[in-house]
């Protein structure tokens, strides 16, 4: 690994810091972390990649970085930059291969004492139901060209559409699981062929769908607004646009590279490849980025399906009865137009968010109706042995950070060392002992998904809550996860 | 050490170096350190042969290529592949050419890894040395 670059920096206040503009920069950075936080920060080439990015022409304020900030590919993982519609610039760096990369919560009206004993099953069902891994597909769901091009227009509406999940799923998604604009005529059939068989699977490395205990309610009439009952159990579903969005990102990263050139932008980092927005690239870009988009909405929205489908095989009973609803969804990786407060007035931005949530205020037309009051919900998946967050967006993310927040804990251990660190251990056993049952498509996944290979979820969570750009609403804890 | 490469400690994703006497050897190491973090190769048997051509715009993009081809295989026909022989690397105008063998995913026999997502150009550079040419690439896991 090359050395890390000792970056400036300036501390705001216990939770923010600033990287002064300097050299090409065309705004600061402002980076969210304590200075716990910021020591693991400082090991990697993160905070080079927060100054490369504020390089870009157009960019918006600053080139801000969560505190789960992590080397990433060009732009770092953790980042949200926002450019103008003019004078900025779109890039599939700034979305990442996964797009749509994102995370949906469901919530149940199965307590945990009713699950008790169950939930060897439940784990089997769920496995059984949802393809995970590698080639894995469901026999009963194919899908032909036209079929892929349906899916990449109507996001997860088409999936209701063909019977997975109901109407009412839709109104909490975020932008109701279909982006307008989206364009499945620029994406290629490359990535056709690759989406075509994996619809409704989830992938796998940290893609997982988690049974979870509600264990901790921080914010009361916010968990009853967002139906969160104590003791109740939840349903994360972890997944994003799986081999159709990486290839989109491939494709365009050649594209992409052509276009900088012809533009004259200078690129710090090839992998900051961009067009302008409205260049013929930057628009072509979005129309199949935003399809890629919708292809994973839909992916989400299918294995909800099968969520509800598996919890009544396990508990025989209706639907009704079950209660399971869709919280909401949220995407982790994903650049769109949004109109934000900037020095007073509303402008019309090309926002970025990789591996960074949207965190909407209470009261934005954006936030579904039934969350208006508390604000948009945030989700924030942690490890499979130790808890996940449920937040709520604030005005001061919104004035501060774009509406954005953090997205994850982060890993702390490469997958090597994760390997070695559980040689020999019965990590299933281990699991169950701790009251977590969990099933993979191999021990290998399992082995490098240890708890311990990541950064402790809270330590990200509190910096988010204490700096004000979003806020704790409730702590969930796994029972019973499958991993790809 | 497997022959050709060797994997390197990194966070968030796996990466290789990869060396190789010749520029087909190496892309074809390349190929064995992919696929062998995609599943346990020694489970997979040669016996269904694909041929391989891909073009590139310099040495690097040629080889993301190659190895994008194999997974872009691997993800649309379900062939998992354990050896490779590459026949020719076109230096001036960048093109490559090659067959991988294999078979079609077996989930009763085939001991499988984990899912690659692509292949980077992240700090890519492929360099000839003294005795071998040689190469770090960063797998988006």
């Amino acid at each position: 690994m090359a050395k890390p670059v000792a970056i400036e920096t300036e501390r705001l206040d216990e939770c923010r810091v600033r990287i002064p503009a300097r050299g090409a920069m065309n705004v600061p950075g402002l980076v969210f972390a304590d200075e716990r936080l910021m020591q693991g920060i400082r090991e990697d080439q993160a905070l080079q990649q927060v100054a490369n990015v504020a390089c870009l022409p157009g960019i918006v304020r600053a080139s801000v970085a969560m505190p789960d900030i992590h080397w990433g590919y060009g732009f770092p993982i953790g980042g949200v930059a926002a450019f103008d519609l003019d004078e900025g610039v779109i890039s599939p760096g700034g979305v990442g291969y996964d797009i749509n990369c994102g995370v949906r919560l469901l919530r149940s009206g199965v307590t945990t004492t009713e699950a008790e004993g169950r939930l060897r099953d439940l784990v089997e069902a769920l496995f059984r139901n949802i393809p995970t891994g590698v080639g894995s597909h469901r026999k009963d769901l194919k899908l032909d060209a036209r079929g892929v091009d349906r899916v990449l227009a109507g996001g997860a509406p088409w999936a209701v559409k063909n019977g997975f999940g109901d109407d009412a799923d839709l109104a909490h998604i975020e932008e109701g699981g279909c982006l307008e604009g989206a364009q499945p005529g620029q994406v290629s059939d490359r990535a056709r062929e690759r989406g075509r068989p994996q619809l409704g699977t989830l992938g796998s490395g940290n893609h997982f769908v988690e049974v979870q205990r509600v264990e901790t309610i921080y914010d009361e009439p916010a968990a009853r607004a967002l139906g969160l009952e104590q003791d109740a159990l939840a349903i994360s579903i972890h997944t994003g646009s799986r081999g159709l969005g990486y290839q989109v990102c491939d494709d365009f990263l050649q594209v992409m590279l052509r276009a900088s050139r012809d533009y004259g932008i200078h690129l710090p980092d090839p992998q900051l490849c961009c067009a302008p927005v409205k260049s013929e690239e930057g628009k072509r870009y979005i129309g199949a980025m935003y399809a890629a988009a919708n292809f994973a909405f839909a992916n989400r929205q299918v294995i909800t399906h099968w969520v509800r489908q598996s919890f009544e095989e396990v508990f025989q009973k209706g639907p009704r009865a079950l209660g399971i609803e869709v919280v909401y969804d949220v995407c982790h990786n994903i650049a769109k137009v949004e109109t934000h407060l900037v020095d007073g007035k509303e402008r019309r931005l090309c926002l970025h968010r990789k591996g960074a949530t949207r965190a909407f205020p209470p009261g934005h037309p954006q936030t579904p109706e039934a969350y208006r009051e508390i604000g948009q919900p945030v989700l924030i998946p942690g490890d499979m042995g130790r808890y996940s967050y449920v937040l709520v967006g604030t005005q001061k993310a919104y004035e501060e950070t774009f509406g954005s927040t953090c997205h994850g804990a982060g890993r702390r251990m490469s997958r090597s060392a994760a390997k070695k660190a559980a040689r020999g251990r019965p990590i299933v056993r281990e699991m169950e002992d701790r009251g977590i049952f969990v099933r993979s498509d191999g021990y290998a996944t399992l082995a490098e998904e240890i708890p311990e290979a990541y950064k402790d979820v809270a330590e990200v969570v509190d910096v988010v809550d204490r700096a004000g750009i979003s806020r704790r609403v409730a702590r969930l804890v796994p029972v019973a996860v499958i991993k790809g | 050490m497997p022959a050709g490469y060797e994997f390197f400690e990194h966070t968030a994703d796996a990466g290789a170096v990869v060396r190789g006497a010749t520029l087909p050897r190496l892309f074809e190491h390349a190929a064995c350190a992919l696929f062998d973090l995609v599943c346990d190769r020694r489970t997979v048997r040669p016996r269904r042969a694909v041929r391989i051509a891909v073009e590139g715009s310099s040495l690097e993009d040629l080889l993301v290529r190659w190895l994008s081809e194999l997974l872009y295989r691997l993800e649309t026909e379900g062939i998992l592949f354990s050896s490779f022989k590459v026949e020719r690397v076109d230096r001036l105008r960048f093109r490559a050419r090659g067959t991988a063998r294999g078979e079609p995913i077996d989930r009763a026999r085939h001991q499988l890894r984990r899912e690659i997502k692509a292949v980077t150009y992240h700090q890519i550079r492929l360099v000839r040395g003294r005795s071998a040419w040689r190469v770090r690439i960063v797998f988006d896991v």
